[in-house]
């Protein structure tokens, strides 16, 4: 299943806490000297002072073999990337990894050899994936060497700010130890 | 007659090569009648947003060229420099450049051959579909690729984008403690490399052989990672002050990326098969066994055992660095000094695939006043464009999805690195 959604404008959330011991991981993927490509980068550096010390971070360009790494690490995962598409530039893309296939036109999406989507279904096939994995792909317009990023992804980048944080704030509701009140 | 009717090849996004490239094979009348690879991510201009920069910048801009072998564009600047300079860098120091390329070799080569190349030889889409059946084999890719990144990330302070690379030497050293657990790891390492060996010259190869004109560094002393002459099967031995008297680049209208070709002669071929049939003999005892062992002794004319060369190198790769980490005394000093003096760099380097030429000019003031760089895909485009014309023609009977899967994996023997070569790819056949 895909979803597509533009996120509305949020007030910035309180600062979370992670007292769970949840292991979460937050990655950007691409290159930040690509233009839009260095979208999950960037918002992965913005995500880093909002989300609890534990929640860890992490930053992946060339190939992203090194996901399958995160994966064997961590609960959760939300991965975020720069992707190709018809649709207009700063689209976000939302898919639940742990639930559904990552749609087939995002392997094309891409510039690397070794891509997140496919990172994310051979993750699946040797049984890597960890329980939840969420996936951002922010639609970029330049992907060509440059040092910053359009002003429609810029805006996408400060978007998914709160979409994140809301997320590792699921993730550590559903992925706490169940109390045994018994 | 279905063959004489005219048939177009084509491959509009290649899969599975680092940036983007198509590729066109139009047949007509039972031949080949036009082939093109292109090349057609934007150009980068890196040599152009060289110029004005200072000498020291140019390990770290040209590092972002690529995303898979940055060392190969820090250790080819750095080299380039210190020629310019005057400036010898030995010892341990040396030892350690040779180190953080071992750890490129292996991470770039286990990646293309267990993610990106075997997939092709086995009949599947990919490495997802690989690891359905064969799991194990995947998983022996996946560490032996991990265990060449950490190596790079120890020395080059991170894996992508490496910062630790200066002229001179490195701007921090490691302390022989640093490697301590690496050293294990690249032990098991290297026995996954020999299985790796043995695995890929147990794939089926397709017919195919062409009288390559091989060219890559030589060294007297070493298998060729930051030094040497360069060589070929067919008599070139030079300096390589010399590159450009032999050597250059055209563009062709179809494609973004320069296509290089030597003067007078046209395509030849760099990379893990050009270097494995002219330094044979200088790869280590181990590396030789497991490549005798596989049937794999040069010269090897069949560009689609590039693979097996690949995973002979990332055997050796391991080998070598056990070597140097198990004699690593840690030097005094993480840089030798010198003087900046204007005047004409050349450094070329092997990169995992293939040579990587680079010359700068550097004024009086440290300035860079004119670059040039000549990434292994520029070099071996016109080569695969002659493997294309001449696979189809070998094959003109072949049906049309089976031969269009193979043309894939012919792009596929070179291990193009697109992103680089792009200063401009795509695959159509027709």
């Amino acid at each position: 299943m895909k979803s597509e959604s533009t996120p509305t404008r949020k007030a910035p959330t309180a600062p979370l806490k992670n007292e769970k011991s949840v292991n979460i991981t937050i990655v950007g993927v691409g290159n930040e000297f690509r233009g839009d490509d260095g979208a999950g980068i960037l918002a992965v550096r913005m995500l880093k002072e909002k989300v609890p010390a534990d929640v860890r971070t992490a930053e992946l360009a060339g190939d992203q073999s090194g996901l399958l790494e995160l994966m064997r690490s961590s609960d959760a995962l939300v991965i975020i990337d720069a992707v190709r598409s018809s649709a207009a530039a700063g689209t976000i893309f939302r898919v639940d990894a742990s639930e559904d296939p990552m749609p087939e036109h995002f392997f094309s999406f891409s510039t690397h050899a070794f891509d997140s989507a496919h990172a994310v279904e051979l993750a699946r096939t040797l049984k890597l994936l960890p329980r939840r994995v969420i996936f951002y792909g922010i639609v970029g317009k330049e992907f060509s060497y440059s040092s910053g990023l359009t002003q429609e992804v810029t805006e996408s980048v400060n978007l998914i700010q709160t979409n994140i944080q809301n997320e590792i704030k699921a993730a550590l509701q559903r992925e706490a130890p169940v109390e045994d009140d018994a | 007659m279905k063959n004489k009717q005219a048939r177009t090849i084509k491959v509009d996004y290649l899969a599975r090569v680092e940036g983007e490239g198509a590729l066109k094979v139009k047949m007509k009348d039972g031949r080949v009648d036009d082939v093109k690879f292109r090349i057609f991510e934007p150009p980068r201009f890196f040599e152009a947003f060289l110029r004005g920069r200072k000498y020291s910048e140019a390990p770290d801009i040209t590092a972002r060229i690529c995303g898979i072998c940055p060392i190969a564009y820090q250790m080819s600047s750095v080299h380039a420099m210190e020629n310019a300079f005057g400036v010898r860098v030995d010892g341990q120091l040396r030892e350690l450049r040779r180190l953080i390329y071992c750890g490129e070799w292996i991470e770039s080569h286990a990646l293309h051959v267990y993610m990106l190349h075997a997939p092709d030889f086995l009949g599947y889409e990919d490495a997802i579909q690989l690891a359905k059946d064969h799991p194990d084999a995947v998983q022996r890719g996946l560490r032996l690729k991990k265990t060449g990144n950490d190596l790079v990330t120890i020395l080059a302070g991170r894996e992508i984008h490496p910062i630790n690379v200066k002229v001179g030497g490195f701007y921090k050293l490691p302390a022989k403690k640093d490697f301590v657990e690496i050293l294990e790891r690249l032990k098991r390492a290297r026995d996954e490399a020999y299985e790796t060996v043995l695995w890929t010259a147990s794939l089926p190869f397709p017919e195919f052989e062409y009288d390559y004109e091989f060219v890559s560094l030589s060294h007297p002393g070493e298998y060729p990672f930051n030094e040497g002459r360069l060589i070929s099967n067919k008599g070139l031995n030079i300096d390589i002050r010399e590159y450009e008297l032999i050597f250059h680049e055209t563009h062709a209208y179809y494609t973004n990326a320069l296509q290089s070709e030597m003067k007078g002669k046209g395509a030849y071929l760099v990379g893990p098969l050009a270097r494995f049939n002219l330094n044979f003999e200088k790869l280590s005892p181990l590396a030789q066994k497991a490549a005798r062992e596989a049937n794999a002794v040069p010269p090897i004319k069949n560009p689609f055992k590039s693979i097996v060369a690949r995973a002979v190198e990332a055997l050796y790769a391991c080998d070598e660095a056990i070597r140097i980490i198990e004699n690593y005394e840690q030097p005094e000093k993480a840089a030798v000094d010198y003087s900046v003096r204007p005047g004409f760099g050349f450094g070329c380097t092997e990169a995992p695939r293939g040579i990587l030429y680079h010359r700068y000019l550097v004024g009086e003031d440290g300035a860079i006043r004119d670059a040039k760089i000549v990434p292994p895909t520029s070099q071996n485009q016109k080569m695969i464009e002659t493997d294309l014309r001449n696979f189809v023609t070998a094959n003109i009977e072949m049906p049309k999805q089976e031969l269009t899967l193979r043309c894939e994996q012919v792009v596929r023997n070179y291990d193009p690195c697109i992103s680089c070569a792009t200063h401009f790819l795509k695959l159509e056949i027709s």
